[in-house]
């Protein structure tokens, strides 16, 4: 059985949604979420949050605070505070965040990976040059075409490139082990899957004429030919 | 109406200014009705590269002002029939152009020229926006370097983001012997990166140097290597069909017959 995690992050509308259990104190909420994202790698930025702070009273100045450190360390917003305390709720109107009581029926025991990888998948229809930079935290990634150096790619779910692969990619960015990066030719500058890193060895790797995979295994990314499932 | 093309890259040096007036030069003495614009403001190099730089007097940001005429400010260089320039404003910022009003610009040389070629300057930010508002096609210049490679891709997601006609490229400072060697990445290295037409190569010739100090663009000397190079791509330009020759390291040998039997 694995431990209730007293912070739960999961993917919500492209955004997070991060659940903080009532035994977190308030002087540490934002420390606990930080850590929390940081095991998940650092990828994750700018995203839109769905916080829910459960039954915990809240006043406009911790908010405040809550809000400048988990913006100054990951760039997000908090659009949404899910909260059953009004007091919490009046806090938020005086900064302008909506807040409502529920958001939907869930459960928090549920493990986080679980909910990360759902069984949706964007697909782009294009070769993601320099600079570009797609996050999909509600499932899985299909490129048809290539991820060419310079560009970042991150999915809770799989990735998955009808091309070329040699950029960065995340998959399973919230946390899903399972989740996987599969590409006709990889030859990715850096992969990484949930908590775990893999670069490119130094000088570019020739690439494999056949399709492979990269997945974790015993703690750590290993790569191979890809020949289903 | 003449075709507005911006000469691009994203990262410095690769040879945006040394194309724009090889590539306005050439096509001038080809018949052609060219204008150079320097779009490269507060660092304009253009007109000194085509050793002009006495003879400027007004430059676009006083058209843009309506300090001047755009006549006026036209400077027409006398080596080339129907060749001009309209260099930058040396003293202000990239900041005191909006993106419409060198669209405008563009424009209105559209009615003279058959060709308006824009020189870019570095990087993605306002500088770039002003040099590609009043483009319909583009040319990107990139070396064989890793990091110019990188450059010029971002830089071609941007312009086929902006609805320009698909851009072609442009290898400059490409060296045979280098590549043999292993120590430069291989045309084909780029070409599967960039995925889009490859206008021209133009081999790395120290004549440049020499010509860009004296301010006489290269196509206006005897046949080099890459004068004879930065020739064909504006006949490309024109639509003739010319393939790009494989380029080979010219040996001792090879450069004593080009000279004693004037090919190259
Ligand atoms: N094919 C080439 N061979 C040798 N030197 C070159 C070549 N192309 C450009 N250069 C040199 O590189 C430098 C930068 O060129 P420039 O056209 O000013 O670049 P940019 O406008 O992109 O900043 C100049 O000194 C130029 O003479
Ligand atoms: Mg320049």
């Amino acid at each position: 059985m694995r431990q209730k995690e007293p912070i739960l992050v999961r993917g919500y509308r492209n955004g997070l949604y991060v659940t903080v259990d009532d035994s977190v104190p308030t002087e540490e909420l934002a420390d606990r979420i930080v850590s929390r994202l940081a095991r998940l790698g650092s990828f994750v930025k700018g995203a839109p949050l769905v916080l829910e702070v459960g039954q915990r009273s809240l006043n406009d100045e911790e908010l405040r605070q809550i809000q400048k450190q988990l913006d100054r360390q990951y760039g997000l917003r908090i659009v949404q505070l899910v909260s059953g305390s009004d007091a919490t709720r009046s806090a938020a109107e005086i900064l302008r965040i909506r807040a409502v009581p529920t958001l939907f029926d869930h459960r928090v025991e549920e493990p986080p990976a679980l909910r990360a990888r759902e069984p949706n998948t964007i697909t782009i229809r294009h070769t993601l040059r320099a600079g570009a930079s797609e996050q999909f935290l509600q499932g899985s990634i299909l490129v048809l075409g290539d991820v060419n150096p310079g560009a970042e790619l991150v999915a809770s779910g799989d990735i998955i490139v009808l091309g070329t692969l040699r950029g960065v990619v995340h998959a399973g960015a919230l946390g899903d082990e399972g989740a996987v990066v599969i590409a006709l030719r990889l030859l990715a500058t850096q992969i990484r899957i949930a908590g775990h890193i893999a670069r490119s060895p130094e000088g570019e790797r020739e690439a494999r004429p056949y399709p492979e995979i990269a997945l974790v295994e015993k703690e750590q990314i290993v790569v191979r030919r890809f020949e289903g499932f | 109406m003449g075709r507005p093309i911006v000469i691009t890259s994203g990262k410095g040096g690769v040879g945006k200014t040394t194309t724009a007036a090889n590539l306005g030069t050439a096509l001038a003495l080809l018949g052609q009705k060219v204008v150079v614009v320097d779009a490269d403001i507060g660092l304009r190099n253009l007109d000194v590269v085509m050793g002009l730089e006495s003879r400027v007097v007004f430059t676009s940001m006083d058209v843009i002002e309506g300090k001047c005429d755009l006549n006026k400010a036209l400077i027409r260089d006398k080596r080339a029939e129907n060749l001009y320039i309209l260099a930058a404003a040396q003293s202000r910022n990239k900041s005191d152009v909006q993106p419409e009003q060198m669209a405008r610009l563009v424009k209105e040389l559209e009615q003279q020229f058959d060709f308006v070629l824009i020189d870019c300057p570095a990087g993605i930010e306002q500088g770039f926006d002003n040099a590609v508002a009043g483009a319909q096609e583009a040319i990107v210049v990139v070396t064989p370097e890793v990091s110019s490679i990188r450059d010029a891709d971002r830089v071609i997601g941007l312009l086929q983001a902006k609805g320009l006609t698909e851009p072609r490229y442009i290898l400059n400072r490409y060296s045979p012997r280098l590549v043999e060697q292993g120590e430069m990445l291989d045309r084909s290295d780029v070409q599967e990166i960039l995925a889009i037409p490859l206008l021209g190569i133009i081999p790395e010739d120290q004549t440049i140097i020499a010509s860009t100090n004296r301010g006489k663009p290269l196509v206006l000397e005897a046949s080099t290597p890459a004068g004879a190079a930065y020739v064909r791509i504006a006949r490309r330009l024109l639509g003739e069909e010319i393939p790009i020759p494989e380029f080979r390291e010219e040996t001792g040998w090879s450069r004593f017959f080009r000279m004693l039997f004037g090919r190259g």
